[in-house]
C-alpha cells in the first residue's frame, strides 16, 4: 500500500520548493511538517471518507497532502457542481467529512455518520466537468493515477512546472503528481488571474514545463511577454492539437519539446505524440507497441482499452463494448497512415441534414495567419434547421469596415477548403473565446 | 426600406454562397427558387436578416407559410416587423 505523501516525500530534499506563486513558497520540508502536525490535530478524519473544496489552486495543493495523508477515499471536489450533483456523490461515494478552504482558512464539516473503518488501498475521486450532460464521478488508486509519471527525484530538481489547469481535474491533478513524484517544484497560477501577469510570474520563477490545451496556448502565444518562458518541455491536451498551434509553439519555444497527450478521466492517459505532427500513427491501433492500451476505430469514432484508467466509475455511464474497449466520443480520419481527430461525436451540427464537426472548420480558421482562436458553433436555422457560426479573435484589431472585409476573406479561405455547408454562415470578431475551469473551449 | 435590406442581403447571400446572380431590382412576382439562390443561400439570408432585424418570422409563426415569390418573402417580413 502506497501513501503518496508520506513515501514519496521522505526522499526529496527539504529545502526544494514544493509549490509558489507570487507571494510565496512552501518547501518539501515545511509541507511534510504540516502534514504530521494535521494528523496530529485531525484523528477523527483517520481512514475517513472526505471530500476536499477550495476555490485557490493554492490553498488546494497546501492542504492535499494534509488531508490524503490521513483519509481512505479523498474526493477533489470541483467548485462548480449543482447542489443535488453534491448530495448523489457525497453519498455515492460514502463521504463522511467534508473540508472547505476558503481564504486560507480550513474548515472541517462532517456530512454523514461514519460508514466504516477503511484500512484498503486509498482511492482518490474525480469528477468530469459535465459540460455534455450529467458529471461522471471516477474512483483511482494512486498507482494507477501516477503509472505514466516519471519518478526520478535527481533529474526532479531540474524540473519546474507551471500549473494553469484547476488541481480538482484529471489534467491537473496529472501534472501536480508528476511534479511531485520527481520532487519537482510547481509553480501554481490561479483561473481568475489576467494571462500576461502569469506568463510574467512563470517566467521570473523560471517554469521550464508546462501544460495546457490548444485553447490557452494559442493565448499564451498572443502576450506581449511569452517570448521569455524559459519552456524546455510544453504538452497539450484536452483539446486537438492542429498542426498549426504545434508549429506554432515549436517556432516560438525553440528549446521546447513539444508532446501532445490524448487523456480522458475516464480511460487515464492514453498516449504521447513527439513527433511534433498532429493526429498520431496509423501502427498505434491494434496491437501495438503501445504496451498498457489497445486502440480501435469503429465507425470513424476512436475506442480504447486501457489499464491505467479509472478504478471505478461511481456516477455515470461509459460506452463500454465487450471486449473491454470505452467508446472515446472522438471522431478520427485515417489519412495515409496517420490518424487525425476530427472533433466531438456529441458536438456536431446538422445543416440540413449534413454532418459538421466545429473543430474541423476551427482548424481551417485557425491555420489563417491572422487568426488567434476560433470557436464555431450552429444556430438554430428556419430553412436547414442549423447553420454555422463562427467567433473569431483577430490578430489585429479591426475597424468596422476592414471587419466587413477580413469576413469576406475568411469565407473565401474556407470555401477553398471546405464544402459550402461548413463554411461559416455568420461570422463575428470577438476580444477573447471563453474556456472553462479544464481550459476547453465552452461548447453549449 | 424592407424591400431595399432584404434586396441588399439577397445579394450579399448571394454572393458568399458563390453564385453568380446580383440583382438591382427583383419583381414581386419572381419565384424564388429561379432567383439562383439556393437552400443554403436560403439560410443565411433569413440568418443575415435575423442579425439585422433582430428578427426571425419563421419562428413567429403559428403556422409554417413557405413564401414562393419575392413579394410573399418581402411580406412576410414587413408584417412581422411591425
Amino acid at each position: 500500500m502506497i501513501n503518496l505523501f508520506t513515501d514519496t516525500f521522505n526522499a526529496i530534499p527539504s529545502d526544494r520548493v514544493y509549490i509558489q506563486n507570487r507571494y510565496r513558497g512552501i518547501t518539501y520540508g515545511e509541507i511534510q511538517s504540516s502534514i504530521a502536525k494535521f494528523k496530529d490535530q485531525n484523528p477523527e478524519l483517520i481512514g475517513r471518507n472526505c471530500a476536499l473544496v477550495s476555490n485557490s489552486r493554492f490553498d488546494l495543493a497546501t492542504s492535499l497532502p494534509l488531508v490524503a495523508s490521513v483519509t481512505h477515499k479523498i474526493f477533489l471536489q470541483p467548485q462548480c457542481l449543482k447542489e443535488d450533483v453534491i448530495e448523489e456523490f457525497y453519498a455515492k461515494a460514502d463521504i463522511e467529512y467534508v473540508v472547505k478552504i476558503s481564504d486560507a482558512d480550513m474548515e472541517i464539516v462532517k456530512v454523514s455518520d461514519v460508514v466504516s473503518l477503511n484500512k484498503s488501498e486509498q482511492e482518490w475521486l474525480l469528477s468530469t466537468s459535465g459540460t455534455t450532460g450529467t458529471p461522471k464521478l471516477v474512483s483511482y488508486y494512486i498507482a494507477s493515477l501516477m503509472k505514466t509519471t516519471k519518478k526520478d527525484v535527481v533529474k526532479g530538481a531540474n524540473f519546474n512546472w507551471g500549473l494553469c489547469y484547476d488541481l480538482n481535474r484529471f489534467a491537473g491533478m496529472q501534472v501536480y503528481l508528476q511534479a511531485i513524484a520527481s520532487g519537482s517544484s510547481l509553480t501554481i497560477s490561479e483561473s481568475d488571474e489576467d494571462l500576461n501577469l502569469i506568463v510574467a510570474d512563470f517566467t521570473d520563477k523560471g517554469v521550464n514545463c508546462l501544460s495546457a490545451t490548444p485553447s490557452f496556448w494559442r493565448k499564451v502565444l498572443m502576450t506581449k511577454n511569452s517570448n521569455s518562458l524559459p519552456l524546455k518541455r510544453i504538452t497539450l491536451g484536452g483539446e486537438i492539437a492542429d498542426q498549426t498551434v504545434l508549429n506554432s509553439l515549436k517556432k516560438h519555444f525553440v528549446d521546447a519539446n513539444v508532446i501532445h497527450i490524448y487523456a480522458s478521466t475516464e480511460a487515464g492517459v492514453g498516449f504521447t505524440v513527439k513527433d511534433y505532427k498532429a493526429g498520431f500513427p496509423y501502427d498505434y491501433i491494434g496491437m501495438s507497441k503501445l504496451s498498457s492500451i489497445e486502440l480501435k476505430i469503429v465507425d470513424d469514432l476512436l475506442w480504447i482499452k486501457s489499464n491505467r484508467g479509472a478504478d471505478t466509475l461511481l456516477n455515470g455511464a461509459l460506452d463500454v463494448d465487450i471486449d473491454g474497449f470505452i467508446n472515446t466520443g472522438d471522431i478520427v480520419e485515417v489519412i495515409n497512415d496517420r490518424v487525425f481527430f476530427v472533433g466531438r461525436d456529441s458536438g456536431t451540427i446538422n445543416v440540413g441534414g449534413n454532418k459538421v464537426i466545429p473543430e474541423e472548420i476551427e482548424s481551417v480558421l485557425n491555420s489563417h495567419p491572422d487568426v488567434v482562436q476560433s470557436k464555431v458553433f450552429g444556430k438554430k436555422n428556419p430553412v436547414l434547421g442549423m447553420l454555422v457560426n463562427a467567433e473569431i479573435v483577430s490578430k489585429k484589431t479591426l475597424a468596422k469596415d476592414e471587419e466587413k472585409v477580413f469576413k469576406k476573406e475568411l469565407i473565401m479561405f474556407c470555401k477553398s477548403e471546405l464544402v459550402s455547408f461548413k463554411v461559416p454562415a455568420m461570422i463575428k470578431f470577438v476580444d477573447n473565446i471563453a474556456v472553462n475551469e479544464s481550459g476547453k473551449i465552452v461548447r453549449k | 426600406m424592407m424591400r431595399k435590406l432584404i434586396l441588399e442581403k439577397f445579394n450579399e447571400a448571394l454572393e458568399q454562397t458563390g453564385k453568380a446572380e446580383q440583382y438591382e431590382n427583383i419583381d414581386d412576382n419572381a419565384i424564388l427558387l429561379e432567383t439562383g439562390l439556393d437552400s443554403l443561400g436560403f439560410a443565411i439570408l433569413v440568418a443575415f436578416l435575423e442579425e439585422e432585424l433582430d428578427l426571425d418570422p419563421f419562428q413567429l409563426m403559428d403556422e409554417p407559410v413557405y413564401p414562393s415569390t419575392f413579394g410573399e418573402f418581402v411580406n412576410i417580413y414587413e408584417r412581422f416587423n411591425d
